[in-house]
């Protein structure tokens, strides 16, 4: 598997000039997921599938970006470790432009968490501006097909920590479900017109 | 079998990805600054 960091760089810059410039940059999250995942599940998913079609395809897999833009999930639950949707921003331009710098043109973000969609769109705009010759697609594992909408939606419209990911999970990473833990819980917000909800937090702790 | 799904699925996107060929984009005429000054 052409694993960038497993690679040395003279092995990197031989096998791009050789005349494969693309790559798939796999984007996670730290967060809360439930009470029976591990909160590195969006990475592990998104990292483990891009790992094996990586191989199958012969392209270039990048270092993976294990926070994601979490806010939605707040410091309620603990565990949750997010970046802001402009730092994300930022990190995946910066990243993108030393990928570049190194002979990749064609490179693809495979998102393992819903909201770091909007940051990755944003990246894509400034990069497509500054790279006109390059090209960069965003792509979330559950959009992968109409097939892999199916398989996450099964039990409900909420993807997170649900049936999907916890079956993603116990084939990739056993160790990291609980399921003595696992409980359903319904969605509320689809179809709501204020289609999100937003935990309410704890009071701000205090000194003793 | 979802793992699989899922590879299967990113397998075919990539390898369309590396074939795919990039289309000359129809420009319309550039910005003549003479004009804008």
């Amino acid at each position: 598997v052409p694993i960038w960091e497993t690679m040395t760089s003279r092995e990197i810059g031989e096998l791009i000039n050789g005349g494969m410039n693309m790559a798939v940059l796999p984007v996670g999250a730290t967060e809360q997921h439930g009470s029976h995942l591990g909160t590195g599940t969006d990475t592990i998913s998104a990292t483990l599938i891009a790992r094996d079609a990586a191989e199958r395809a012969g392209v270039l897999l990048l270092p993976s970006i294990p926070y994601g833009c979490s806010l939605g999930h707040t410091e309620r639950w603990p565990g949750t470790i997010s970046l802001g949707p402009i730092t994300l921003t930022q990190v995946i331009l910066e990243v993108s432009r030393w990928a570049l710098k190194s002979g990749i043109q064609k490179l693809m973000f495979f998102s393992g968490h819903s909201t770091n969609g909007p940051s990755l769109s944003s990246a894509i705009l400034q990069l497509r501006y500054e790279a006109p010759d390059a090209r960069f697609r965003q792509l979330a594992i559950w959009d992968l097909s109409a097939r892999a909408q199916t398989l996450y939606a099964r039990d409900g419209a909420d993807i997170h920590a649900n049936r999907g990911e916890t079956s993603l999970l116990l084939h990739y990473a056993p160790e990291m479900v609980r399921m003595e833990h696992a409980f359903d819980v319904e969605d509320v917000t689809p179809g709501l017109v204020w289609n999100y909800d937003m935990p309410r937090r704890p009071a701000p702790r205090t000194a003793p | 079998m979802m793992a699989e799904i899922l590879t299967e699925d990113l397998t075919s996107l990539l390898r369309a990805g590396l074939r795919e060929p990039w289309p000359e984009v129809p420009m319309g005429p550039s910005v003549d600054r003479k004009e804008l000054s």
